[in-house]
């Protein structure tokens, strides 16, 4: 996992402004591998370590339990009984907690399979079912990745960004489901769909064409979009700056 | 736009948009505040706003840091929405200055004099961007950090000096601090400029598994959050608004409805 603490000398840690002593009472709170290393710098004593870990474990299941309800409100709607965020009062979880990075990437994986696993017990009401599962699992992951990742080449993906292959039209899907209506065989169609987050942290699906699904998929650093097969160049390089609008993809620093 | 009445004292409530239909239908509550702007697909929204004065409280910036240009804009877009009588923030900063790690929950700053300035700098500037008075709220700490160079007591007496800002004092924070300091809630109050209060948020106190003690809980606050309120209230000259401090999915209505009637007992309003 990502956003372990500096290793600072005892030089270092004394020119530390105020404003980094705090950074680095955050890192220790949202990372529980600094918390366990022997070398963080938080001004933390050592008698007050405990208190601070019991508050660390706090902040994380209050987490991810507003995340996984956020993301989760379509299985609610069909199944109350069994909230996706019902998993952080879980034996996994707690176990989950002393290896957590709040906002990490690699956290939010863990936690969404945790809840996917657990809603994939619940009786499928239709065909569409695991397909709605996958959408929440993946709007997850935005909503709880605040980390930007530590790649610095461009253009790449955002660091959370998926592109998913749906063979239900699933915009419409979770329509009917939050009307209440039901869902027929009329919207078995292919959608493809971008899930994105910026740095601002304001999450985006957004319906793929062929050039935008084509463009994400080919994103790697280094590559040249304007030569990405079957896509005109001004395609995607319009295509490009789209995706880097709503987080999807990494174009320049500045947008990390 | 209704104005906070000016005959009274208001007690309100946040807004909790899935009981926006029973707050219509109720005269308990008179004012709201608004912990986040109403969703899109809010229906109720535009009659909430006809119907209520409404008191701007979203996360508008840590102000530990300068705000972006973007943060100000919202947060005076915000306050032109809703137009309310002052604008809140918190004495937080829970996330690292690059932004690459958030603590996604309030949490206190350092003590100190480096964060004295960045915060009373930082409130000047958002005060001047959204056109109205600012008011700050108290946030507890659960265990002590070193490095500290004042209470938070004199932490906040000094940034509501140099400011000008008015106090908006949550009661079970600082009941939570006092408990977590091992100090006495009245002996712990002496401590803060309760002149400059403004308004006095109220709430529940519940266990928390991972905290093995107390903690702020949607719901109903006890007893002893009210009489402190009220004890506050009388040294609180240019108190307008208490409001029940409770946003959540799980708040009932009824839990809403009892909580607000309780503090306007406890306050004598009718």
């Amino acid at each position: 996992m990502s956003g372990a603490g500096i290793d600072l000398g005892r030089s270092d840690v004394a020119s530390l402004s105020d404003r980094e002593r705090q950074d680095e009472v955050i890192r220790y709170l949202a990372d529980a591998r600094v918390r366990q290393s022997h070398t963080h710098t938080a001004p933390i004593a050592a008698e007050e370590a405990e208190k601070a870990g019991k508050f660390a474990r706090f902040l994380a299941r209050r987490y991810y339990r507003d995340r996984l309800h956020r993301s989760c409100r379509y299985s609610f709607l069909i199944a109350p009984q069994a909230a996706a965020e019902q998993v952080v009062d879980s034996a996994e979880f707690d176990a989950f907690l002393d290896q957590c990075a709040l906002g990490s990437l690699e956290s939010a994986v863990v936690v969404r399979d945790l809840a996917l696993q657990r809603l994939g017990e619940i009786a499928a009401p239709g065909a569409w079912w695991r397909e709605v599962l996958v959408y929440q699992g993946a709007f997850f992951l935005q909503a709880a990745t605040s980390g930007r990742g530590d790649a610095k080449e461009m253009p790449r993906r955002g660091h959370s960004a998926v592109c998913l292959d749906f063979d239900w039209a699933i915009p419409q899907v979770l329509d009917r489901l939050k009307r209440g209506a039901a869902v027929d065989d009329s919207l078995r169609r292919p959608a493809t769909l971008v899930f994105s987050r910026t740095a601002e942290g304001r999450i985006y699906v957004m319906e793929a064409d062929a050039a935008a699904a084509a463009v994400f998929k080919a994103l790697k650093p280094g590559i040249d979009v304007e030569r990405i097969a079957g896509i005109p160049a001004t395609v995607a390089r319009e295509t490009l700056a789209s995706l880097a609008a709503i987080g999807a993809a990494v174009i320049d620093p500045v947008t990390r | 736009m209704p104005a906070l009445r000016e005959d009274r004292l208001s007690i309100g409530a946040f807004y909790n948009p899935h009981l926006a239909e029973e707050l219509l239908r109720s005269d308990a509550v008179d004012h709201l505040a608004m912990a986040d702007p109403p969703a899109a697909d809010d229906a109720w929204f535009s009659r909430v706003q006809a119907r209520f004065p409404l008191l701007l409280h979203d996360y508008l910036g840590q102000l530990a840091d300068p705000l972006s240009s973007a943060q100000l804009a919202r947060a005076a877009e915000l306050q032109s929405r809703y137009r309310g009588p002052w604008v809140a923030e918190h004495f937080q900063c829970l996330h690292t200055a690059n932004r690459s790690q958030s603590l996604d929950y309030v949490f206190p700053p350092l003590y100190t004099e480096e964060f004295l300035d960045r915060f009373v700098e930082n409130a000047q500037t958002l005060r001047e961007r959204v056109g109205a008075p600012l008011v700050m709220e108290n946030i507890p700490g659960f265990f002590s950090v070193d490095h500290a160079q004042m209470s938070e007591g004199v932490f906040l007496e000094r940034f509501f000096e140099r400011s000008g800002c008015g106090f908006l004092i949550d009661v079970p924070h600082l009941w939570l601090a006092a408990h977590y300091a091992g100090r006495e809630l009245r002996e712990y109050l002496s401590e803060f400029p309760l002149a400059r209060v403004v308004e006095i948020h109220v709430a529940g106190i519940e266990e928390d598994r991972d905290l093995e003690g107390p903690w702020i809980a949607p719901t109903l606050p006890p007893q002893e959050i009210l009489d402190a309120a009220v004890w506050i209230a009388e040294r609180a000259p240019d108190l307008r608004a208490v409001t029940f401090d409770a946003f959540s999915p799980s708040l009932t209505f009824d839990t809403l409805l009892e909580a607000v009637r309780g503090t306007r007992a406890a306050f004598g309003v009718q």
